[in-house]
């Protein structure tokens, strides 16, 4: 046991605890250095953009992937890619959906539950439970291959959560999924952390980031490049809110009026639209709008833009999230 | 919640891929009612047929004791596909060779008929060596006449012994030639063969999807899922091999149960037959699980899987009742899965030989499945890890 598992097993109150993770493929470094830890109960999140490595980071966790240096410790035990106890701590929902096409969602689950040992009477009664849970009960015996994208997705998150790991690890379990298939995922993801359960989050969606996630870790190039709650990482960056006033009217003067406004950092117009950077937005609004009124400008609309994961993002790597 | 032993976990596996294997129109299709329905068309087309060898008889002799002796030979291959062109004396059997008529020709030297009570005329064959096939045949014919004539003397020189004329006996045709030659491998044992040439073939593709099951569910992401669960590699690929030697042995069952309650095929001794064939999907799984583990893509996998399918087919004489091509490439033959099983189940068949005289061809085909399991097998645990 080198002393990157033996820190990471220090680390025993976390559910998982992953350490100096580095993965090479040929010249290329797809993981460069990633360590992190999970508590039980917390939801932990990768951001990053398609390629960061947080997928290869994700393997490596769950012993699909041998790493090249580094080491991964689940509930104390060791991760490797064989045959290992760790891996009986961990329910993977991998990014495609990964269940037989040509077995039922019931056999589908039997199989997986089967795998990870459970005993038949317990297997049935769960099977059924996982399967009222998402919502899959009245279609259970039939073959996944007739379900629709948003069934399966559903399908493919209770094979993970049959077995009632301690650690659920979800990789996009959102991508090309409908806005309303989504939104059940992620509520129910989001009632998974009520039970204790500690849940590790992939995505390049910063507003599910955000939505749900208790730490964020943002992956750039095979690094962390920034981690902490969403808050601490605005903070980190020092963004401020903008605030959009669409007006008719002298928008130079009122400009010039904002300047001088405290609270008002910049702030600049051009066609019917005066931008302010502002330091807290709720208290520089009023004394904003009650200047516009005196000049006789007319707001017609406003529109706050608070910093977010997008902005921090873009701070911290100088290229957007989507890129 | 312990993990599942590795045999659990093997036979969980196993029993998944079983159940998709049943629900795989394609494997039913390939595994039992290709090999049904081509094996019947085959056996329908060629069982009991097979090339005809037409032999003539040159009499030169044309005593009652040469006359006697054709007529025994003619009944004796009555049913068979050697055929008997009787001519007279005034024939000339190189002449009809040569012609055509006949493909070889036996001759009856004049003087045959008295010198059976004492030194025999030899018989003489005429063949060429376009046919050698209709040649042996002939000299077979001739070796067993020649047989015979010694039992006629041995029989002429008892009766003379008793103070009794042999020739009434030896006319009336009551000591009559044995004819056991035969053109391998049609005859009798024919249409086991046939339906096994097709099953041998389809069950190579029909497997083959199978065993690609593992690269299917790797390519599809699914494969992950598994390895992420307290599964080691080893259960796996023995979860994934198992699944096809079941599914090989299942489809072999139905397809020779099936041709010998339907259509009444002959496939000789159960238990003896039963050997071959295990040996048989054993060679068939260990060579799928070789290609398994050297191929990058199904798509490659199942291109190799029909290359060599067709190659054994061809080599190993699938199509054809197991006819043995000549010199090296015969010896080629035996060395496909397919070739080895056909000759076995041939050798086997009713009337045949038994397993203790080909043993080596059914334990050739174990070597060769056992040693491409274990090199297959290792390559794919080298790969899951």
């Amino acid at each position: 046991m080198d002393a990157n598992t033996d820190a990471a097993i220090d680390r025993v109150a976390d559910v998982l605890a992953a350490t100096g993770l580095v993965r090479r493929f040929g010249e290329r470094t797809a993981v460069d250095g990633v360590g992190f830890t999970v508590a039980s109960g917390e939801t932990f999140g990768l951001l990053g953009p398609n390629g960061a490595g947080k997928t290869t980071t994700i393997s490596m966790i769950c012993g699909l992937l041998a790493p090249d240096a580094g080491a991964v410790v689940v509930k104390g035990d060791p991760m490797s890619t064989g045959r290992c106890a760790a891996k009986a701590h961990l329910g993977l929902v991998p990014q495609e959906v990964a269940l037989y096409p040509d077995l039922t969602a019931r056999e589908n689950l039997e199989f997986f539950g089967r795998l990870q040992g459970m005993p038949a009477a317990r297997l049935r009664t769960r099977v059924d439970e996982v399967l009222e849970l998402v919502g899959l009960t009245d279609r259970a015996d039939e073959r996944i291959e007739k379900y629709s994208g948003g069934m399966q997705r559903r399908g493919n998150i209770a094979a993970a959560l049959l077995h009632e790991p301690e650690l659920l690890i979800l990789d996009e379990p959102t991508v090309g999924v409908d806005p309303q298939s989504r939104n059940a995922i992620l509520t129910g993801i989001a009632e998974l952390q009520s039970s204790g359960m500690a849940v590790l989050y992939t995505t390049h969606y910063m507003e599910e980031a955000q939505r749900l996630c208790d730490r964020i870790a943002v992956m750039d190039e095979g690094r962390i490049v920034a981690e902490g709650t969403t808050a601490e990482l605005v903070a980190l960056v020092g963004e401020h809110p903008v605030v959009r006033l669409s007006a008719l009217g002298d928008l130079a003067a009122l400009e010039q009026e904002a300047r001088a406004t405290p609270g008002v950092l910049r702030a600049s117009h051009a066609d019917g639209r005066l931008d302010l950077v502002v330091e807290g937005s709720a208290s520089v609004m009023g004394t904003l709008l009650q200047t516009a009124d005196e000049r006789g400008v007319r707001v017609t609309g406003i529109e706050v833009d608070e910093p977010d994961l997008e902005d921090v993002f873009l701070h911290l790597t100088g290229k957007a999230l989507r890129d | 919640m312990a993990p599942p032993t590795s045999a659990g976990a093997a036979g969980t596996i196993a029993r998944k891929n079983l159940r998709r294997g049943l629900r795989s129109r394609s494997f039913i299709l390939m595994g039992v009612v290709g090999p049904l329905v081509l094996g019947t068309v085959l056996a329908l087309a060629f069982a009991g047929k097979g090339p005809s060898i037409k032999i003539g008889v040159v009499d030169l002799d044309g005593t009652g004791v040469s006359r006697s002796m054709v007529k025994g030979l003619a009944e004796g291959l009555e049913g068979s596909q050697v055929q008997l062109a009787v001519r007279g004396p005034g024939t000339a059997a190189a002449g009809l060779v040569d012609s055509g008529d006949v493909q070889a020709a036996l001759v009856i030297p004049e003087g045959y008929g008295a010198s059976v009570s004492a030194q025999p005329e030899p018989l003489q064959v005429v063949g060429t060596s376009d046919n050698s096939t209709a040649a042996s045949v002939a000299e077979g014919i001739a070796d067993e006449l020649a047989a015979t004539t010694d039992l006629q003397r041995a029989v002429a020189a008892g009766l003379l012994r008793a103070g009794i004329d042999p020739t009434p006996t030896l006319q009336a045709g009551r000591v009559q030639p044995v004819i056991s030659t035969k053109v391998e491998p049609y005859g009798d044992k024919f249409d086991a063969p046939m339906y096994f040439g097709p099953l041998a073939v389809f069950l190579f593709l029909g497997l083959g999807g199978s065993a690609r099951l593992l690269l299917r569910d790797e390519h599809d992401g699914i494969l992950d899922r598994v390895r992420a669960a307290p599964v080691s590699p080893r259960s796996i690929v023995g979860g994934s091999s198992g699944a096809v030697l079941v599914q090989g042995l299942v489809a072999a069952t139905v397809v020779i149960v099936g041709s010998s309650v339907v259509f009444g095929a002959s496939w000789g001794q159960p238990v003896e037959v039963a050997v071959v064939v295990v040996c048989f999907v054993v060679a068939m799984a260990g060579l799928l699980g070789v290609i398994v583990g050297v191929a990058a893509t199904e798509m490659q996998a199942e291109s190799w899987t029909n290359v060599l399918a067709f190659t054994f087919a061809v080599v190993g004489g699938s199509f054809f009742g197991g006819v043995v091509l000549p010199g090296v490439f015969g010896f080629i033959g035996l060395l496909t899965p397919n070739g080895a099983a056909m000759r076995a189940l041939i050798e086997l068949g009713p009337g045949g030989k038994s397993l203790d005289e080909v043993w080596y061809l059914p334990v050739w085909m174990l070597v060769l499945g056992v040693a491409g399991l274990l090199v297959g097998g290792r390559m794919l645990e080298r790969r899951l890890r």
